[in-house]
């Protein structure tokens, strides 16, 4: 949160004002919807796309901190003949061979006037592909705009489809969360509880039984563009977890590479509490219950956590569990029809 | 649900890699509420978690808001402790 949105939260929080919750409130809203604006960066586009497209850069570098606000490349196309309705600013610009080609055929004066007109949209970029040299009135333009002007060596079509996903990868909504990734018998859970209850004890135990750590304690959430919710390790941390008592350890170097997983699709999110009243409530676990993360609802159980009480197995036995489910069998619903069709005279079997 | 927010300043020559984090992660679990941290626009992390705290990637003069919610019998005490840690001991570090 910016400072002064921080001061003028504190300011309402400490005042006596009527009306201060409320003020609050819009504040909050206004700063969430800020928030939810996920640009990014030219420059944060050029760090990580540096090796994976080979992406050096021409000019304009004075223009890194521009802003790509759509996750997709626009081939500008008709723009450069001058017609620029319904023309697509928001997204990365590029010249591929029909482009350059165009371009070529123009004279200098043209040329100098076709490309004015393209900075002119305020084009986050510009990328010449097939390692195409830049025009110099292109290099000029750059300075002058402030944009940045790329040069890469691949394909137009390679470069538009490794640029999209790395794209729509940066893009995606994300989220850091208190918990802790593992994948158990291809199924992904995230394990959240209180610090102390026992997190990291449980995904040990899962690891010595031959499932995987994805991450522990914090974990890095997306939304893919199918609305996926997928699960990595925060870089930093990647693969050491802490274990009370023993401090903390590199799994793969302990249990294997086997023991690891990079990153994982979230199935469902296993919550880890102290036993209490609320655990009688769904004995039959015909309670359904969910977590919205990243605006996506996940399944969620909660698991009562108590001295004798073998998390791990639990744990193993809700994932499958959930794998029998997605094929469309549900043992609280078959148990009860069978009951069912008992006491109205059936036999247990379902011949009459 | 009002906040308590302190900005506290790391000042020791290495920010917080694993000690530091041990030493923070030991006064925030005396708090009988969430502890969080907050760097920049980043997302909230537990201040009684060493990997949420090194995930921060907080180098010295990296500025890091603990939030502790108002209720919190002890907070006041918590986030006193903690600036004591950060501005005062830095982390017990050795200056080179």
């Amino acid at each position: 949160m910016p400072v002064y949105v921080r001061r003028i939260v504190r300011f309402l929080s400490d005042g006596k004002h009527k009306l201060r919750f409320f003020y609050l409130d819009i504040l909050r809203g206004i700063y969430t919807m800020s928030e939810n604006l996920n640009a990014i960066s030219v420059d944060n586009l050029f760090f990580n796309g540096k090796d994976l497209l080979g992406l050096e850069i021409g000019a304009g570098s004075k223009g890194l901190d521009k802003q790509i606000l759509e996750a997709t490349i626009n081939r500008p196309g008709l723009g450069l003949t001058g017609f620029y309705t319904n023309f697509a600013p928001k997204r990365v610009q590029l010249i591929g061979l029909a482009e350059y080609s165009y371009l070529g055929s123009l004279t200098e004066s043209e040329r100098l006037d076709s490309l004015r007109n393209l900075f002119l949209q305020h084009i986050p970029c510009l990328v010449f592909s097939r390692g195409h040299e830049v025009y110099p009135e292109v290099i000029s333009l750059a300075e002058e705009f402030e944009t940045p002007v790329f040069v890469v060596d691949m394909e137009t079509k390679l470069f538009i489809n490794k640029a999209t996903i790395i794209l729509e990868n940066l893009m995606a909504p994300h989220k850091k969360v208190h918990g802790t990734m593992v994948e158990i018998h291809g199924i992904g859970v995230l394990i959240e509880g209180i610090p102390g209850v026992g997190k990291s004890e449980a995904a040990l135990g899962l690891i010595k039984k031959g499932h995987a750590l994805v991450s522990d304690d914090t974990t890095q959430l997306r939304r893919d563009s199918s609305g996926k919710i997928i699960a990595a390790p925060v870089n930093i941390t990647r693969y050491h977890m802490e274990i009370r008592g023993l401090g903390i350890i590199h799994v793969p170097s302990v249990f294997g590479v086997s023991s690891i997983r990079g990153e994982k699709k979230l199935d469902f999110v296993a919550t880890l509490r102290p036993q209490g009243e609320e655990d009688e409530h769904n004995r039959c676990g015909t309670m359904q219950f969910t977590k919205t993360l990243l605006g996506v609802d996940v399944k969620r159980v909660y698991i009562p956590v108590a001295p004798g009480r073998d998390v791990v197995n639990i744990l193993e036995t809700a994932a499958l569990d959930f794998k029998l489910k997605t094929l469309g069998h549900d043992a609280v619903k078959e148990l009860d029809e069978r009951v069912i069709r008992l006491m109205s005279g059936g036999s247990l079997d379902g011949n009459d | 649900m009002i906040k308590m927010e302190r900005e506290l300043q790391i000042r020791n020559q290495y920010g917080i890699h694993a000690r530091p984090a041990a030493l923070i992660v030991g006064i925030a679990s005396r708090c009988d509420g969430e502890v969080l941290v907050v760097k920049g626009k980043d997302d909230a992390v537990s201040a009684k978690s060493i990997m949420g705290l090194i995930t921060l990637e907080a180098s010295r003069g990296t500025i890091l808001t603990f939030i502790i919610e108002d209720s919190v019998a002890n907070a006041e005490q918590i986030l006193d402790e903690l600036e004591e840690l950060l501005h005062v001991r830095k982390f017990d570090d050795q200056e080179l």
